[in-house]
């Protein structure tokens, strides 16, 4: 049983060594050094889809956070049919998802109906994205994508899985990633445009 | 037809052509046509994403274990809060039983009126007791 007046994570035995499985076995045990290694292992991977899905904010370093909390509470569930990082990343998808249609909501809430008819100019200021910076600029384009769209982008062009396993997480045909794909990169570049010209 | 343009050319951004259709995309014939413009285009983006590389804070696997850790306590506190109030309603329920008992001993037999200690009032005693209040 944990004791009630310790409340932060110390690491005790570290687990480096341990293969992926081991590391899965042991988190069922409960073994926490086992679980603080495998988040140190998955973390960018998780890291690149939320970030490229939710930009360099807050968001998503909560959500990356309840990505981990969520695999960690369903780890009866996983069943080593797919990596770890792969299991993760369908879980970061559909949180990322559903995050950025919140976000979209709660934007359209609080936005006065006169920016609302402005369009593209309003976002990108909304979004920061006058500065020159490349990341930024490619953060702010993505951001304008449909989050279906942002997500057949970041996992198979971020993150490079094959277009039959970007439909197997999103659990959609691979007719449907190809085409929302190309769709995404035409938006894309016209957005990149735009942007290089402000 | 456009369709099929981009599905091919999607796919030959993604490597995934066979050997006929990169022969196709690679004819010099075509090279001025704007399906290879929008490829080069296509692959310009892809650069972008290929130059970015990411990461959480610092601190973010000590902050994922400390959340954890918090859920693991509250799960005990909880379990706590339960078992109390399993032991309170068990001591509860003994208590009436010897009451109960207690009761049965005392009079031989068992009512209501005689558990709540008011079978040997009679109506006015009974009348007289809340005149008081």
């Amino acid at each position: 049983m944990p004791d009630l007046n310790e409340n932060t994570f110390r690491i005790t035995a570290p687990c480096t060594a341990m293969e992926e499985s081991e590391l899965v076995n042991e988190i069922r045990k409960g073994n926490d050094a086992a679980m603080h290694e495998l988040v140190i292992r998955n973390q960018q991977a998780v890291a690149r889809v939320l970030k490229a899905m939710l930009g360099d904010t807050p968001q998503a370093e909560d959500v990356g956070q309840e990505t981990f909390i969520r695999f960690w509470s369903n780890i009866g569930a996983y069943r080593h049919e797919a990596k770890v990082s792969t299991y993760l990343t369908r879980i970061a998808i559909n949180l990322a998802i559903n995050e950025s249609r919140r976000q979209k909501r709660r934007y359209e809430i609080e936005r006065p109906f006169d920016q609302r008819t402005n369009g593209y100019s309003q976002t990108t200021s909304h979004n920061g994205a006058h500065s020159t910076d490349d990341a930024e600029h490619l953060q702010a384009a993505l951001s304008q994508l449909e989050s279906n769209q942002r997500a057949v982008i970041v996992l198979r062009m971020l993150h490079g899985y094959s277009t039959r396993e970007t439909a197997d997480l999103l659990g959609i045909p691979s007719g449907t990633v190809l085409s929302r794909l190309s769709r995404a990169l035409d938006k894309l570049k016209i957005i990149l445009l735009k942007l290089d010209e402000v | 037809m456009k369709k099929l343009n981009e599905s091919f050319l999607i796919r030959a951004l993604l490597h995934e052509l066979d050997e006929n259709e990169i022969k196709s995309l690679n004819q010099p014939d075509l090279n001025s046509d704007p399906i290879h413009q929008k490829l080069k285009d296509w692959k310009q983006v892809v650069s972008f994403f290929k130059q970015k590389e990411t990461d959480f804070s610092p601190s973010f696997a000590v902050n994922v274990m400390n959340s954890i850790q918090q859920i693991k306590l509250q799960k005990v506190r909880n379990q706590q809060i339960y078992r109390s109030l399993v032991r309170i309603s068990f001591s509860m329920a003994a208590a009436a039983v010897l009451l109960l008992l207690f009761v049965i001993w005392q009079e031989n037999s068992f009512s209501i009126d005689g558990f709540l200690g008011i079978n040997n009032l009679g109506s006015d005693d009974f009348s007289s007791l809340l005149a008081d209040y």
